[in-house]
């Protein structure tokens, strides 16, 4: 059995040691402060990589219909087209 | 006759002039994001609701998603990446970060432009005028308080 033992006529007492100087109760300068109010955070929409480009969804204009094939041979023919990405 | 798409404008840009073609059609703040790379004005909705893209354009707080790069031609643009002088924080960005004025920072450039416009308009702007010159700004972090608080100290 442990030494110390916790009952209603000995309750644990935690004497009040000098205070160490902490975090608790300070404001703490944050680091990534001086970044952010420079403009210099680095967001999603802020990386560029090489070669990137945008991404562009073609729906169908018919509200109810079946898809039976996809022409995409005018978009591959747009200059500066990478590509494009359909169910086939 | 053939449409004219695309523009040469001669800018100052923090302090730097800048002549760069652009298309008509190009928003001022993808002008400066993505031709300059000055990604510190954010675009926060495109739709001019939340300032995070606000500019000072000739000594005038602009929402930059709001004008055309062509409009600005001839002018004199300041973003948050002109306001540290040789890397020190200004005093308002320091102010910033002193009184916990910014979580993520996202809308941080915008309300440093705005308040860099009011600050210069008026040396010891009471709170409701604070709160007045950041009203075209949202933050959806701290709340405002302490960014009023951080202007606030800024003035003094």
């Amino acid at each position: 059995m442990s030494e110390t033992s916790v009952t209603q006529d000995q309750p644990l007492v935690v004497e009040e040691t000098e205070v160490k100087p902490g975090f608790i109760g300070q404001n703490v300068p944050r680091k990534e402060d001086k970044r952010l109010v420079q403009g210099e955070g680095v967001f999603f929409d802020d990386m560029k990589r090489h070669e990137m480009g945008f991404l562009h969804f073609v729906r169908s204009p018919y509200a109810h219909a079946r898809i039976k094939s996809v022409d995409v041979s005018k978009a591959l023919a747009l200059d500066g087209v990478y590509g494009t990405l359909t169910s086939d | 006759m053939e449409p004219v798409t695309s523009n040469r404008i001669a800018v100052t840009v923090n302090g730097e002039e800048i002549e760069y073609d652009v298309d008509a059609r190009r928003l001022l703040v993808h002008f400066l994001r993505d031709d300059l790379d000055l990604t510190g004005s954010h675009i926060g909705c495109d739709t001019g609701n939340c300032g995070a893209c606000s500019v000072i354009v000739d000594g005038v707080l602009v929402k930059s998603c709001m004008i055309l790069a062509v409009q600005a031609d001839g002018s004199t643009i300041e973003t948050v990446e002109g306001l540290a002088e040789n890397g020190e924080l200004n005093v308002l960005q320091q102010s910033f970060s002193d009184h916990h004025a910014l979580q993520c920072g996202y809308c941080t450039p915008g309300m440093l432009m705005s308040a860099t416009a009011l600050l210069r308009q008026n040396r010891s702007p009471s709170d409701e005028e604070i709160r007045r010159a950041i009203q075209g700004n949202i933050c959806r972090c701290t709340g405002y308080v302490n960014i009023v608080e951080a202007i606030r100290a800024a003035a003094q």
